[in-house]
């Protein structure tokens, strides 16, 4: 159980890390991480480790790109940015969620009256 | 969809760049903790407590690190080059066994590849022209003779007649001299029919083929194809080459077109004219001279063109009585035909080739075996901290892998070497022996065979190996029990060894003993020192029955008889050895006998010193003398096969004979008998000859022979020079010394007898070494149990007699084995043997010394070893 639970958890974060960078273009890993425990209220409580290992994830599907710049404290870092084909993923991601959450709704909504 | 494809190519590129990717995220990981740390700081962490505090968020670094690495590159394939690193390195470790290892598989599978490699290329590849898949050779056949050639009425009868063959062609070897330009050159080549080209399916490089129009009588006949080595050699690839007049036999012939690299069918032609039907050659039914070939119409299968060709004959028959009796017309496909004369010698070749590879890989078994149990120790500590059986399994495996990778590279060199050289000196022989390459077949193969040997024989032991039950195997003495184990499976690989040994070698005995004796037949004539000078006069400046023709001759003999430092000069219109015209003849004066059961001779001209020249004694009677000529009465000399046949209790000089074959019937009345000479071989049997005086009866082709004291060879230009001071346009075909055609002749059966040769001395080797590990490991294992024997009391020689009779034992129970094969299968063998039967007793008795000698030699120095062992220092040993 606990294997499917972080199977699940790196589906969502992956497709959170998509998003963020959408919305609020390149950013670097610590930068990714704040605003995913901002998002998510603390609810995920995975490791901030974990994002790297989205990040490659994402990386190896040719969904996001890497290239090293400065950071806003003057160091180095490796900035991330969404590619055409990852929006092409998430937008395919987005319409399946709310696809799955749309009729999960209903089910649970037939459950209740019955 | 193809996203993992993407994932793929990424991950390779990560793993090829590991190092590189590992730094970046380090660094990144570095600075995220920084940052962490920092936020934690002002948040009002002490720095101690913010930095722990971050490492805690991040979690952990080195398994971070690590699932990023395994994530980002190949895991499968650092593993395996990890292994294989390891392997390496292991093998280094113990040299002798990784040689033994990789020799002993190259020499396999590099005579198994070089084998493969001249079958393949001879009997499996389809013939290279594009018709091959139809192209059929047809027969005509006589019950008692081998010859098959058609005469040229019959082959128009077939081709009128035939309807499950197409491009029906007729083609006849030829000689043409190139005369004009250049030295005087003759060359062979083929007279063909005009669908000649269109039967095999191949299209000229350069203009056309002959055509319908030039091969009919009063057509373009002087037209001429050349090959394409001509057109480079002796008209230096001339693209103008088309439409020029050459001097071809004398007469002037246009060149029409010149064929594609590599394109010398039949027998390595160089040129083709047309066949041009008519003259008396052609409209007999009794001269046998056209070899034909054809396709097979699309979708005639072979059995029923067999029949139709069976009820041909029957109407030629029918038609034609009592001319050219029992007729048989069958079909085969050319490319059998071709390969017939070999391919029962290639295929005991790759018979032999076959076990040699057996005995290989039953040599790397026991090596292989043999290591593994002598390193339970090393697995079973490996084991203990932790290293998992699939890892241990993998990486003997990944050693074995290895070792037979370098087998086999080590192999396939081996193989284009001996292939370079087995071509290289036999190409004049051998049908299609100039084809033979290492293609992809051959690669394939040996992949495959390597792959298996490595796999089976390197599985096997590894998981042998590994099933460790740790506790037996850390605990001292337990090796001597698993080595009785142990050896006893390596004792049942030795035993193959010996009998697959005897079995070849036997085969070399007799093989190589039919060659010495062949070198000892009496040839009939003596050789040394006589040198060979092939002519061909142009059939249009000497037309037969011309008396041009003699006389040339006669000038010729002259003329070079003045050339210093000669004995003797003859001449011959065909020589000893190579085979030569024949003929059916009559006696006079005896009944004679029905059409078809007239005896036949072969048929020579000769001058008046050619039995001198070529030391065939005489027996009876005299020899030709000059005045024997044109004008004065016909008279012959027989062989001394002919006198005995043919007047056992009489004398046969002054006896009349005529022959009837070579147009109008010839009488000559016999003035001597002399020797027999071998006619078609060293191992032929010798029939009838007839030999006439060359001015009473000449030939177009002819050879003169001259002795000389020293090296004849050196002659040659000065001999060239006084023929072309007769007549400067006489091209001069080979010049070969009697030895050489000796040899030439025996050339195949050599061939055989050094690859049979190589390869016992290569299983011979094998089997030594097969019992030297065998001996000496058991020897290694049981030193324990030597020790203690000692010490309770055995003489050193005991122990010795004791390792000697392990191996003894083994070896000649597979001596035996192999005796017994052996017998049963040399007799398959029994068409290359001269002189030597199946089952010769010498030869095997021989081979049975050898092996159990060389037992005795390679067991003697572990079993010395054995005897040497300190009785304290074996109890301690393990």
């Amino acid at each position: 159980m606990d294997a499917k639970k972080s199977e699940v958890l790196q589906g969502t974060l992956d497709l959170m890390i998509l998003k963020t960078l959408h919305a609020l273009g390149p950013l670097h890993g610590f930068g990714i991480a704040r605003r995913i425990e901002q998002l998510s209220e603390e609810v995920l409580q995975l490791n901030e480790g974990t994002v790297y290992t989205s990040l490659l994830r994402l990386q190896q599907h040719g969904w996001i790109a890497s290239e090293w710049g400065t950071s806003e404290n003057n160091r180095k870092a490796k900035f991330y940015s969404i590619t055409r084909r990852g929006l092409k993923q998430l937008a395919l991601e987005t319409e399946n969620w709310e696809r799955i959450s749309g009729v999960i709704g209903r089910v649970l909504r037939i459950a209740e009256r019955g | 969809m193809f996203g993992w494809m993407r994932v793929l190519a990424s991950r390779i590129r990560g793993w090829l760049s590991a190092r590189g990717v590992d730094e970046d995220f380090s660094q990144e990981l570095d600075a995220h903790l920084e940052l962490l740390t920092e936020q934690n700081i002002r948040r009002g962490m002490t720095p101690k407590e913010a930095l722990r505090s971050a490492h805690v968020r991040l979690g952990g670094m080195t398994q971070l690190r690590e699932t990023y690495r395994e994530l980002g590159g190949l895991p499968v394939a650092e593993t395996f080059f990890q292994d294989v690193r390891y392997a390496l390195r292991t093998l280094r470790k113990s040299p002798g066994f990784t040689l033994v290892c990789v020799l002993t598989l190259g020499l396999g599978i590099g005579a198994s590849t070089a084998i493969f490699s001249v079958v393949n290329g001879v009997l499996l590849r389809p013939l290279p022209y594009p018709n091959n898949g139809r192209l059929v050779r047809i027969e005509e056949r006589h019950p008692g003779e081998s010859a098959a050639n058609f005469t040229y009425a019959s082959y128009l009868d077939l081709e009128y007649e035939s309807k499950s063959l197409e491009s029906i062609s007729a083609f006849r070897l030829w000689s043409f001299n190139l005369t004009g330009e250049g030295e005087p050159e003759q060359v062979s080549g083929a007279l063909v029919s005009a669908t000649f080209f269109s039967a095999l399916g191949s299209k000229p490089f350069l203009g056309r083929t002959i055509r319908a129009e030039d091969d009919q009588p009063g057509g373009d006949n002087y037209v001429v194809v050349l090959s394409y080595a001509l057109w480079q050699s002796r008209f230096g690839s001339d693209h103008g080459i088309i439409g020029r007049m050459l001097r071809v036999s004398a007469e002037n012939y246009r060149v029409i077109g010149v064929m594609p690299r590599g394109f010398d069918y039949p027998d390595k032609s160089k040129v083709w004219c047309p066949l041009v039907p008519g003259g008396q050659l052609h409209d007999n039914r009794r001269s046998h001279l056209l070899t034909v070939i054809a396709d097979l119409r699309s979708g005639e299968p072979l059995g029923s063109a067999r029949g139709e060709m069976t009820a041909i004959a029957e109407r030629i028959e029918k038609q034609n009585p009592g001319v050219d009796p029992d007729m048989l017309i069958t079909v085969v496909s050319l490319k059998k035909s071709l390969v017939a004369p070999v391919q029962p010698a290639l295929l005991i070749l790759i018979f032999a080739v076959s076990l040699l590879l057996l005995i290989a890989c039953a040599n790397l078994a026991n090596l292989l075996l043999a290591r593994v149990a002598a390193r339970q120790k090393e697995f079973a500590i490996r084991a203990a901290i932790g290293a998992g059986r699939a890892r241990l399994v993998r990486q003997l495996l990944t050693e074995n892998l290895v070792v037979t990778s370098l087998g086999a590279a080590l192999g396939l060199e081996i193989a284009s070497q001996s292939l370079r050289f087995i071509v290289a000196v036999n190409t004049e022989n051998m049908p299609r022996f100039g084809e033979i390459s290492i293609d992809w077949w051959v690669l394939g193969f040996t992949l495959l065979v390597s792959l298996f040997t490595g796999l089976l024989f390197g599985l096997a032991p590894a998981l042998a190996g590994t099933k460790t039950d740790l506790n037996t195997s850390l605990k001292e003495g337990a090796s001597v029990s698993t080595g009785a184990t142990r050896y006893g499976s390596s004792q049942a690989l030795v035993l193959p060894q010996f009998a697959l040994a005897v079995v070849l070698l036997v085969g070399a005995g007799l093989v190589g003993n039919s060659f010495v004796r062949l070198l000892r037949v009496n040839p009939g004539f003596n050789q040394s020192g006589v040198l060979t000078i092939g002519l061909f006069l142009s059939p249009i400046e000497y037309p037969e029955g011309d008396p041009k023709g003699p006389v040339l001759l006669h000038q010729m003999l002259e003329s070079i008889r003045s050339v210093q430092g000669l004995s003797s000069v003859g001449l011959v219109n065909a020589l000893p050895i190579t085979g030569g015209p024949d003929t059916d003849f009559v006696i006079e004066g005896r009944p004679v006998p029905p059409a078809n059961n007239e005896p036949s001779a072969d048929i020579r001209t000769v001058d008046s010193g050619y039995f001198r020249t070529m030391g065939i004694s005489l027996l009876a009677g005299r020899e030709f003398t000059e005045a024997d000529n044109a004008g004065a009465a016909r008279v012959m000399v027989i062989n001394r096969t002919m006198a005995r046949d043919y007047w056992p209790h009489e004398n046969p000089i002054g006896q009349r004979v005529t022959m009837k074959d070579w147009g109008p019937p010839l009488t000559g009345e016999i003035v001597g008998v002399v020797g027999d000479v071998k006619t078609n071989g060293l191992d032929a049997a010798v029939g009838p000859m007839i030999y006439w005086p060359y001015s009473q009866f000449p030939q177009l082709f002819n050879t003169i022979v001259v002795r000389s004291e020293g090296d004849s060879l050196r002659l040659v230009p000065t001999l060239k020079g006084a023929i072309w001071a007769v007549d400067k346009n006489q091209p001069i075909s080979k010049t070969e010394t009697l030895d050489q055609i000796l040899a030439e002749s025996l050339a195949r059966r050599r061939l055989y007898m050094v690859l049979l040769g190589v390869f016992s001395c290569a299983a011979l080797l094998l089997a030594a070494v097969g019992i030297y590990g065998l001996v000496s490991y058991s020897v290694s294992q049981r030193t324990h149990e030597m020790g203690i024997r000692l010490a309770i009391g055995a003489e050193r020689r005991d122990v010795f007699l004791l390792v000697l009779g392990q191996g003894a034992r083994v070896a000649l129970l597979g001596i035996a084995v192999g005796i017994a094969a052996a017998l049963a299968l040399t007799r398959l063998m029994s068409n290359l043997l001269f002189g030597v039967s199946a089952t010769d007793p010498l030869t095997f008795a021989g081979v049975a010394l050898l092996l159990t000698l060389t037992m005795l030699v390679t067991s003697y120095i572990p079993a010395r070893r054995a005897m040497r062992v300190e009785p304290m220092v074996a109890l301690r040993h393990e």
